[in-house]
């Protein structure tokens, strides 16, 4: 009996490597990893100099773990099997709140030093781009949206760092910071905690606000720029939008992290204006379809990237009502959402995202367009940045 | 490549096994070739180009072991291994340091060119040792193949972390070796249990230790157990390894001696000492200690040999004053142990010497774990300084409600318990079903981890 099981031991143990190997190797390679976000990792060709790098055999290993024989099935299984360990409350560093998926942070520990110095250059860069916009017959408005856990600090279990502390001493050093500079800001954040249904302006397993709260931080943005205006632009309102809830399950941006193993009731929402206006859209120049929503393909997953299609370097929405002003609009992924609302109020809207862009600065793009209003958009992790899209006088 | 990725699980270790046993026992130097073929391999996948230094270094040692066996002038040849393979490990290992340390003394602004340290050469190079050194005591004989000397130091399981395999105890072995049933079973076996406590252990109380060292503002609590949870890392990671290599050498019919024999149920440093990186503790027993005269000599050279194989011994671990203050806090603590401590130790009752023995082990290991001296004391200052703990400013509560399953695994898989269970089915028709399940169930666990985890080194590779 004994010698059996052990033989059973190593037969098993044996068909297991040699199997899983087999299988890997006569499967065919993956080119997306759906749940990683990202393409597989590619072989890279054996060269003396991609020996003597090092480059090949990291890319064998990668490639190798990227395509190893039912991956998907064995991520889901770890997830399932990490949370199922009694106390876990985090897995691939993904908090499970309330009712919400959120992100982990390790510590609540920050340096003010540090972060003085970031609030006063971030606030002083502002200054001058709202000096700039003037100076080309426009007005900057930097629209300061809180990301979802900002909103969500109640919903992280009490022992659980949230990041607030950080988060709350950057609002309000850079908030007296820009009203010392007379630069114009929206405290989304605080517009928002006034709501009575915050639990509606966020999906549960996305870190991106909803398509409602899109546009509630649109009607912000727009009620602002008709302080400025003689004549008040037309600001949308739920009445005003046929609203859809696409069929396509969505896999939010942290569903994904837990391998879409968190139930949540989140849908993916459009809406179109019920009073329709014709537009021209060109993405890096190139004319394509007059739509501000990619929608999935009916077996595909629903995700953020639905809105304005995702991160493009450069937009042109233009509909052609020279009578109304435009507007510049540049940010990271927040802006996506609520640019497929935004565009409905302007002559032109420009959307440029400089994670992507670099044919010149957003200062520069100023200058050249001289749009009425420029709007940055940027989520409370990285007001201070001066990277990317918080680079308004140079390229990255 | 590791033993813990993908690579070597599924690819390099299923095609080794089929082309080694596929060739017949009686072609041993055939087998040979092949795990030879393999080890250079394995290697090269982490060193491209500093393999040619440890092939260097394996032949001079060769010649020199082949020079001992045909010149009288063997103290020389002797003294010339022991320069030239310090020399390599010096230039390779401790070069930066050096430079730093004289910069800083002198204010001599000297710069140098980033030298890239060959990994495992503190493991390669003391093997190397060990072949001149068992030839130059004349417990061995030197190999005529250079290809048998090559295969010695290179060999896949032990070669980047150890344990340091002497070559009077494999030296039989590469040239007549007996792969069988029973071996090939426990070599599985020990595979697949340091697999796991790899993956499904270290890895993650890793995680806690990690957090803990890189909390700017830590508290007392967190500070103990990130030290906790590092202390089991230390153990779990470098005795897994330890387990895979002794495993995947007795697959391929040889025995490594044990490196690691539950070194947290020790009862004194002493102890400690006697269980922790055996074979380490062996190579300086055999070639430092007792030729520095050992405890045969007066009492004052006597502490001096301790305190000098301490001082080696911290500063193997790396290049820096932590271990070297690491080393020198064991020798004081073993000479204290020797001199007096232990005659009052023995009269205590167990559980308190455990207790010290863990408290001077976890404090040692502050010194092992921070970046440097200065982390070190102030990581100890937070150990000792109670501060009013506020919930959710660190994650202290957080991470050991999230781990508490491994945690609690790891404590008592650190100690003999499962052993001492498994003895209770040593004749029952249950033990090999038993043995049958658990082994699959942690290997499963252990492939379900490892395709979690992308990054995944281990901490012996950086000494």
């Amino acid at each position: 009996m004994n010698k059996l099981f052990n033989r059973l031991l190593v037969i098993c143990f044996l068909l297991s490597i040699f199997g899983i190997g087999i299988a890997t190797l006569v499967s065919k390679p993956a080119e997306m990893l759906v749940f990683d976000n990202r393409y597989a990792e590619k072989l890279v060709p054996l060269t003396l100099e991609s020996y003597k790098s090092g480059e090949f055999a990291k890319s064998a290993e990668n490639a190798f773990s990227d395509n190893i024989y039912k991956r998907d099935d064995i991520l889901k299984l770890y997830v399932l099997v990490n949370k199922a360990m009694p106390g876990r409350n985090e897995v691939n560093k993904i908090v499970y709140g309330d009712n919400v998926l959120l992100p982990y942070y390790s510590t609540n520990s920050f340096d003010k030093a540090a972060l003085d110095t970031d609030i006063e250059l971030m606030a002083s860069d502002m200054a001058k781009l709202s000096e700039l916009t003037k100076e080309n017959g426009g007005q900057f408005i930097f629209t300061a949206l809180p990301e979802k856990f900002s909103m969500y600090e109640d919903k992280f279990p009490s022992y659980v760092c949230n990041f607030s502390p950080k988060i709350s001493y950057v609002r309000e050093n850079l908030f007296k910071s820009l009203d010392l500079r007379g630069v114009d800001y929206i405290d989304v954040k605080s517009a928002f905690s006034e709501r009575s249904d915050i639990d509606e302006l966020y999906f549960a397993t996305d870190h991106h606000y909803t398509f409602k709260g899109a546009l509630a931080a649109y009607q912000l943005v727009m009620e602002r720029i008709n302080e400025y205006e003689d004549k008040p632009l037309k600001v949308l309102n739920e009445s005003d939008i046929d609203f859809t809830d696409l069929p396509n399950h969505f896999l939010g941006s942290q569903g994904r992290k837990v391998y879409d193993t968190y139930v949540s009731d989140d849908v993916l929402t459009i809406g179109y204006p019920k009073e329709k206006i014709t537009f021209d859209r060109f993405n890096n120049g190139n004319k394509v379809p007059s739509d501000v929503f990619t929608k999935p393909q009916p077996a595909s997953y629903a995700n953020y990237e639905c809105y304005m299609g995702g991160d493009i370097a450069e937009t042109l929405i233009d509909t052609h009502r020279e009578e109304l002003p435009s507007v510049l609009v540049f940010g990271d992924s927040y802006t996506n959402a609520m640019e497929t609302l935004l565009y409905y109020g302007f002559d032109k809207m420009y959307s440029l995202d400089f994670r992507h862009y670099d044919k010149m600065s957003v200062a520069d793009y100023i200058k050249d367009k001289k749009p009425d209003y420029v709007l940055l958009v940027r989520d409370d992790t990285i007001y201070t940045s001066r990277e990317n899209n918080g680079n308004f006088f140079g390229i990255d | 490549m590791v033993f813990s990725s993908m690579l070597f699980l599924f690819i390099f270790l299923p095609t080794l096994l089929a082309i080694y046993f596929i060739v017949p026992k009686k072609f041993r130097w055939l087998r040979n070739a092949v795990l030879l073929i393999y080890s250079l391999i394995f290697y090269a996948s982490n060193e491209p180009i500093n393999i040619f230094i440890m092939l260097a270094s394996i032949m001079i040692n060769y010649a020199l072991g082949l020079a001992l066996e045909h010149t009288r002038k063997r103290k020389l040849i002797f003294w010339l291994a022991v320069v030239v393979n310090l020399g390599v490990l010096i230039y390779f290992k401790y070069t930066g340091f050096i430079v730093s340390n004289i910069s800083a003394v002198t204010g001599l602004d000297i710069t140098i060119k980033k030298i890239i340290m060959p990994v495992g050469i503190s493991f390669f190079t003391f093997q190397a040792m060990s072949y001149v050194f068992d030839i130059y005591y004349g417990t061995s004989k030197a190999q005529k193949n250079p290809f048998n000397v090559i295969l010695y130091i290179s060999l896949f399981p032990q070669l980047v972390a150890g344990p340091i395999v002497r070559y009077q105890t494999i030296a039989d072995e590469i040239g007549s070796r007996n792969e069988n049933e029973k071996d090939f079973t426990d070599g599985i076996v020990l595979f697949i249990v340091g697999l796991a406590k790899k993956l499904l252990i270290a890895n993650t109380v890793g995680f806690i230790a990690d957090t803990a060292f890189a909390e700017p503002d830590i508290n007392f609590a967190f500070a103990w157990l990130g030290i906790i949870s590092y202390t089991l890392q230390i153990y779990f990671d470098f005795s897994a390894y330890s387990d895979m290599a002794i495993g995947l050498g007795r697959i391929f019919g040889f025995h490594f001696l044990e490196n690691f024999n539950y070194p947290y149920i020790s009862k004194s440093i002493t102890e400690f000492w006697r269980r922790w990186h055996i074979s380490l503790s062996v190579w300086f027993r055999d070639y430092l200690y007792i030729p520095l005269g050992g405890n045969r000599c007066s009492k004052w050279k006597h502490l001096r040999n301790i305190m000098i194989v301490w001082m080696a011994t911290g500063i193997w671990h790396g290049a820096s004053w932590n271990f070297l203050v690491w080393g020198l806090y064991y020798g004081i603590i073993l000479i204290i142990e020797k001199q007096f401590l232990m005659k009052y130790l023995e009269k205590m009752p167990d559980v308190l010497r455990h207790i010290y023995t863990m408290f001077i082990v976890l404090i040692g290991f502050v010194f092992f774990r921070a970046d440097n001296l200065t982390m070190a004391l102030e990581y100890l200052k937070a150990m000792f300084t109670f501060k009013p703990i506020v919930l959710g400013s660190s994650n202290e509560l957080q991470l050991l409600l999230n781990n508490a399953v491994i945690l609690v695994a790891a404590i008592v898989g650190s100690t003999p318990v499962a052993k001492l269970a498994g003895r209770l089915f040593a004749n029952s028709r249950l033990k090999a079903p038993l043995r049958f399940v658990y082994c699959m169930g942690i290997f499963a666990l252990s492939v379900m981890f490892l395709t979690g985890s992308t990054f995944n080194p281990f901490i012996y590779f950086r000494f």
